[in-house]
């Protein structure tokens, strides 16, 4: 790139508050992937408040990394805007109990107090109808971050990300059994990055520059996890440096599970996702696959892959 | 510097080191690339066969698992329970029956870790050899879907669930073509490859298409964990389907060595790589351990032939050292014959006699060199001293040897840097000998020498200048007799410039030979022009009276022979005519043997001295005129102040319309005119020192013409300017002399005329004015008058010399003496019908002092009272005061001297009626004077008030009477109106 052209400006929103979820931005801006690029890269932190479809249609940046349903969701209200690529190749929320309470199946679930955390309402439908145990048998709880009531028997079952609280309870020294919904047919996509239509259609050179960049830097974590722990240091320096190596190792194979590239999606998970969201009412009519996602920048980017 | 050069025997040694081991050290770099290259071979070799083994033992397992997971699939209790399983749903026994078929068959797999059996259309798992694994649905994972078709294999993947890599094979279970189930086994990759990695020489891992890594590398026990991104020349060569072997980067970017081929049945590259530092490890060191060998073996070997060369080449060395004792300069001694070898005895005689014949030629040139008696040095062009002579040692105190070596400017001047007048740089430049004369070296008593340094240049083999030779002489003695000679002479020369006498020496023939400057200028004749000319042309000398030619002086003394001073006056005639008046005299001179060579005229302008011995004479007879004049004024003063007192009291007592009255005023102007004479007379004696005011000239000029020449058919013309300076003067005295001048040039135009009178400011310029000081008023009086004869023109300031029927003789001889009282000097220049010029100069004054405002006029005696005392020693100036005062009102007494006043004047101020007036007379002959008498009186009485009286008005007492202790002072003669106004004044203050 010619040094003397001024960078080209992007900003993403990211899904929650910096941590080692966002590594591999981390590594593609500190270390020049972007500048490679020709790419002036901000990120704007998310969290719980956000307000996606909002931000979607009105929010500063033309980009953002949400929840498999948030794009649903965003597609279905018509908000413009498409999945570009997935970070997580199935969602890391999983359902975890304590290893000596024998729970090991969502069929045990039945008559149990169990914690959902709001961004897995749509996997613990899914993985309950699968099984055939009804919501209403559940004693569903609020989400919380504190796992105290787990720990004491007071809360059977806890959900949450597999990287996050997973890890923070055998911090704290508690086996868990962790429960998979993907071990139940139900693999969803998670951090999914999507992109406004008019930067789809208008600006997909700079869109694709930004993919190849963010991926490689996923790929850079992926090889050389230090790296990634390092950036994140930078963007987190009040956090616990021990925990987020933690939570980097823990979300590396989510990222790459060796079956497909980084960032890689497919139309049929996407048309199970949108399917889901239905039958969860989050969307009054599923919209088709094609209308959530495009692999047309992952397919420049691994041109090996086959149709 | 030169870098030392090895000798011959360290050459050959070298030489002979390097024949021997550069072989040595090219067999053994060959050898060691040989190794390294046979190391590469075996290791490529070695990873090669690892790759074929491990490959073929993956897909040995892989073929042989799936073999037999077809086999299980086809077992028809298989096919039975699974029916049931799956029509009857979720029955326990048929569950735990269909566990125990898998766990019978596992046993016939390589590295299987769990068998599941699949239900064929939601995928959930009916029976597992891990129970734990039941119940969950694999609809979703890829192998379900491609096993309901045929056995497969999967790609390696890692399962998030069980945390580790796994690859998966599935084949479905079919009664006929009703597809009943799909067994699945699961397979931990690690196991497999921990497996036969055992076989392996070497780590290895597998790569899939996605660059993830699938590792058994079993040095880094780390078999499945994950990697990914691995890029390296081998993944990307064996993912394409190749196989072979290389050196390149790993995907850590270590260089290694590594052996790449296709898994085909996983789709998959294996690679096996040592890194290459490892595999050259020992090849490099045991090519640094036969490096540092044949490195000693060196050292030892070097050693060995420099000692035998060393002893080889003894007599080589020998006739090297003469030589080296020859280079410098050393050529006594032989070399004796080594007897070692005929080449080396020849060798040695020849080199003996071509010494022997050097040391001659040497001493001879040695000699020569030596004895010169100038200080010899060779120096290269870089002003190196290649040799020098003794001499050059003693001219610096040192040893001649020392210097060779070193630098000429360091060695000979304590020079940095090459000395800026080398004559050697001008020689090597021009070709030619250059020379410069310096000071340098020291004498034997430690006095500075100054020599002269020549350069030769002289040419080296191809003709350029190689140096120079330098020649140096002490010229101290010679260049000193030198200098005092040219000293002795300069001062001759000087000295004979500087006598104020004209001195000429001629020949023994009485030519010219040396002039001085004097003598220039007194005959006219420059030195050049008047050489080798007879004297008496350019010496013409005229008797003083009869202006006769007088014979050549230096003549008679050539004739006589002997030495001859001769002294007289004479006229000299210059080149151009002038005369001057001459006294000269001649002597001989002579050389050592005293004959005469020639002889010296010294002569000297004597006509202003002549000048100045006439004046002295003139000034010594006014002197006396003077000495005479001041006595008879004096006593005519007194005589006239009796005249004119008397005259002035008989006016008062018969009244101006008495008859007589007229008379009398006649009478009294003709004592008036009597009293300017005496006082001209005065002031041309002695008394009459001016009282000097500063003052402007040109008003004294202007009043005093106007006065004297009204009524007279003569004007003035005056050039005076306004910004004159101011001079020092008697204003009564100068303006007599304006007077004088004016009536004189009165006289001179008897039928009228015009005087200029032109004043300007002037500075003394060649000694005129001949006067002091450097400021001058110039005054110029001048008539177109009859003129004055020149004969006459040097006698006119002469007292009582007049041409004149009408003139006293005194006017001139008057003005003459103001203007020299003054500090003047006046001078006349005349010509017969043309007119006479008087020129005055007057020293300008210093400073302006304040001038004094005339008095006002007084018509009449001013009445008075009390007692006034007169001391005078004339009668009849005693009986005319008495009467004059009395007259006026005053009680009066008389004193005759000073002594009688003094006791009067007591005595009555000790009786209480004190006298309220004391008129003193300045001179009494033969008594005390009014000067001694005041101060007597002021001791009795310091208030008495006292009034001085004398004829001489510009006595200092009588213009600086306070200082005396007098109230007021009056000139005799008297008038009675300018008594009795002094006397009123004193009395009434």
């Amino acid at each position: 790139m010619c040094g003397t052209v001024a960078a080209e400006e992007l900003c993403i929103r990211l899904k929650w508050f910096h941590q080692a979820q966002f590594a591999g931005f981390y590594v593609a801006k500190e270390r020049g992937y972007y500048d490679h690029q020709d790419l002036q890269v901000r990120f704007l932190e998310g969290g719980p408040e956000m307000d996606w479809q909002k931000e979607m249609k009105e929010g500063p940046c033309p980009l953002g990394v949400v929840n498999a349903s948030d794009v649903v969701i965003g597609v279905s209200r018509q908000s413009g805007i498409k999945a570009v690529a997935a970070i997580n190749q199935v969602s890391p929320i999983v359902w975890f109990a304590l290893s000596k309470s024998g729970i090991h199946d969502p069929r045990q679930f039945a008559g149990k107090k169990v914690v959902l955390v709001p961004t897995g309402k749509m996997q613990f439908s899914a993985m309950m109808d699968r099984v055939g145990v009804p919501l209403s048998r559940i004693h569903v709880m609020p989400f919380s971050l504190d796992l105290t009531p787990l720990y004491t028997g007071e809360i059977d079952v806890w959900s949450g990300y597999h990287t996050n609280l997973v890890t923070r309870a055998e911090r704290d020294g508690y086996s868990v059994q962790v429960i998979h919904p993907m071990d139940y047919g139900v693999e969803i996509y998670d951090d999914v990055i999507y992109a406004r239509t008019d930067l789809i259609e208008k600006d997909a050179g700079r869109l694709t520059r930004f993919l190849d960049a963010t991926l490689k830097g996923w790929a850079h974590v992926i090889r050389n996890p230090e790296d990634g722990l390092e950036d994140t240091m930078k963007y987190t320096p009040g956090e616990d440096r021990a925990f987020q190596a933690a939570f980097l190792r823990r979300m590396i194979p989510y990222v790459h599970t060796g079956e497909v590239p980084i960032g890689w999606m497919e139309a049929g998970r996407w048309e199970e996702t949108c399917k889901m969201a239905q039958s969860l009412g989050l969307v009054p009519q599923a919209p088709s696959a094609n209308a959530v996602f495009t692999d047309q920048f992952l397919r420049q980017l691994y041109p090996e892959m086959p149709p | 510097m030169i870098p030392s050069k090895p000798s011959i025997g360290t050459k050959l040694a070298l030489i002979f080191v390097a024949f021997t081991f550069l072989p040595f050290i090219l067999i053994g770099v060959g050898l060691y690339k040989v190794q390294e290259e046979q190391l590469l071979a075996s290791t490529e070799a070695k990873l090669n066969r690892t790759a074929d083994l491990i490959e073929h033992e993956i897909e040995e397992i892989t073929e042989h698992n799936l073999q037999h997971l077809t086999l299980v699939s086809r077992i028809p209790q298989m096919r039975t329970v699974i029916a049931s399983l799956v029509q009857e749903g979720n029955r326990s026994s048929l569950r735990v029956k269909m566990r125990k078929i898998l766990s019978d068959t596992i046993g016939l797999f390589d590295h299987i870790d769990a068998l599941l059996l699949l239900h064929p259309e939601t995928g959930e798992v009916l029976a597992s050899t891990h129970p734990d694994q039941e119940g969950k649905y694999f609809d979703k994972r890829p192998y379900f879907k491609s096993g309901k078709e045929k056995t497969t294999v999967s790609r390696i993947h890692y399962s998030l669930p069980l945390e580790r890599n796994i690859m998966v094979l599935a084949s479905p279970v079919r009664s006929g073509d009703h597809l009943e189930g799909v067994l699945v086994a699961w397979t931990s990759i690690g196991h497999i490859l921990d497996s036969v990695s055992r076989k392996a020489e070497a780590p290895f891992y597998l790569v899939t298409p996605q660059h993830f890594y699938a590792g058994a590398l079993t040095q880094e026990g780390d078999a499945g964990k994950i990697r990914s991104a691995v890029f390296s020349k081998g993944a990307e060569e064996g993912l394409a389907g190749r196989r072979g072997s290389a050196v390149y980067k790993d995907y850590r970017g270590t260089t290694v060595i590594g052996a790449y081929i296709p898994v085909a049945s996983l789709d998959m590259a294996l690679l096996v790589e040592e890194p290459l530092a490892t595999v050259l490890g020992s090849a490099r060191q045991a090519g640094r351990r036969s490096l540092f060998l044949t490195g000693f073996l060196a050292v030892l070997l070097l050693a060995g032939t420099l000692a035998l060369s060393r002893r080889a080449l003894k007599p080589l060395r020998t006739l090297r050292r003469a030589l080296v004792d020859y280079g410098e300069g050393h050529l006594e001694g032989r070399i004796p014959s080594d007897g070692g070898s005929p080449e080396m005895d020849q060798l040695i005689g020849a080199f003996n006699q071509m010494m022997d014949s050097r040391r001659e030629s040497e001493d001879r040139y040695k000699i020569l060199v030596e004895n010169v008696g100038y200080g010899v040095t060779l120096i290269d062009r870089n002003h190196r001293v290649l040799m020098t002579n003794p001499t050059v040692g003693s001219l610096l105190h040192k040893d001649p040897a020392s210097f060779v070596g070193g630098q000429c400017f360091k060695e000979f001047h304590n020079r940095n840097e090459i000395c800026p007048e080398c004559p050697g740089i001008q020689a090597l430049e021009s070709g030619r000998p250059a020379e410069v004369v310096k000071r340098g070296g020291m004498g034997a008593d430690g006095s500075p020498r100054t020599v002269r340094i020549r350069a030769f240049p002289f040419p080296d083999a191809s003709g350029h200048p190689a140096g120079f030779i330098e020649v140096v002489e002490d010229v101290t003695d010679r260049l000193k007799s030198e200098r005092s000679l040219a000293e002795e002479k300069e001062r001759l020369a000087v000295t004979l410039r500087s006598i104020g006498d004209g001195v000429i020496t001629t020949d023994t023939a009485g030519r010219v030979v040396l002039m001085n400057r004097v003598s220039e200028s007194l005959t006219g004749w420059s030195q050049e022009e008047a050489a080798g000319r007879p004297l008496e042309e350019v010496f013409r000398l005229l008797e003083e009276r009869s202006r006769l030619p007088l014979p050549s002086p230096v003549k008679g003394v050539l004739e006589m022979g002997e030495g001859t001073m001769v002294t007289r006056q004479a006229v000299l005639v210059g080149r151009t005519g002038r005369q001057l008046q001459v006294s000269d005299s001649v002597a001989p001179i002579r050389d050592r043997e005293s004959t005469i060579i020639g002889a010296v005229l010294v002569f000297r302008d004597v006509t202003e001295r002549n000048r100045l011995e006439a004046e002295v004479i003139k000034g010594k007879k006014l002197e006396s005129l003077g000495v005479l004049a001041g006595g008879i004024a004096h006593d005519f003063n007194n005589i006239l102040s009796a005249v004119m007192g008397n005259i002035s009291l008989a006016a008062l007592l018969t009244g101006p319309d008495h008859e007589a009255a007229q008379l009398l005023r006649d009478a009294e102007l003709g004592s008036l005119r009597a009293r300017d004479l005496t006082q001209q007379l005065l002031t041309f004696s002695r008394g009459g020192d001016p009282i000097l005011k500063t003052a402007s000239i040109g008003d004294i000029i202007r009043q005093s013409t106007t006065f004297v020449l009204r009524g007279r058919g003569v004007t003035c013309r005056y050039n005076i300017p306004e910004d004159l300076w101011f001079v020092d003067i008697d204003k009564g005295q100068m303006s007599q002399v304006i007077q004088n001048l004016a009536m004189n040039a009165c006289q001179a135009m008897p039928g009228g005329g015009v005087i200029d009178i032109a004043c300007e400011n002037v500075e003394r310029r060649n000694g005129d004015p001949p006067l002091e000081g450097e400021r001058f008023v110039k005054i110029v009086f001048k008539d177109n008058g009859i003129g004055i004869p020149e004969s006459l023109l040097d006698r006119i300031f002469d007292p009582y010399f007049t041409t004149k029927q009408q003139g006293s003789g005194l006017g001139l001889a008057i003005t003459f003496s103001i203007v020299t009282r003054h500090g003047g000097h006046i001078r006349v220049e005349s010509k017969t019908a043309e007119g006479t010029t008087f020129i005055i100069f007057l020293p300008a004054a210093t400073k302006v002092s304040a001038q004094e405002p005339e008095a006002g006029a007084i018509h009449a005696p001013v009445k008075g009272e009390g007692r006034v005392l007169v001391m005078d020693d004339e009668p009849m100036v005693q009986t005319m005061a008495k009467n004059l005062l009395q007259h006026i009102g005053y009680e009066v007494a008389v004193a005759e001297e000073g002594s009688e006043a003094v006791a009067l004047y007591k005595s009555a101020y000790d009786s209480g009626r004190r006298f309220d007036a004391v008129i003193l007379d300045l001179t009494v002959p033969g008594g005390m004077g009014g000067r001694e008498a005041a101060r007597e009186i002021l001791k009795v009485d310091p208030e008495a008030r006292l009034i001085v009286s004398s004829g001489y008005s510009t006595d200092p007492v009588i213009s600086n009477f306070r200082a005396h202790g007098f109230a007021n002072a009056v000139v005799k003669p008297y008038r009675a109106i300018t008594f009795s106004k002094v006397l009123s004044e004193v009395i009434g203050r």
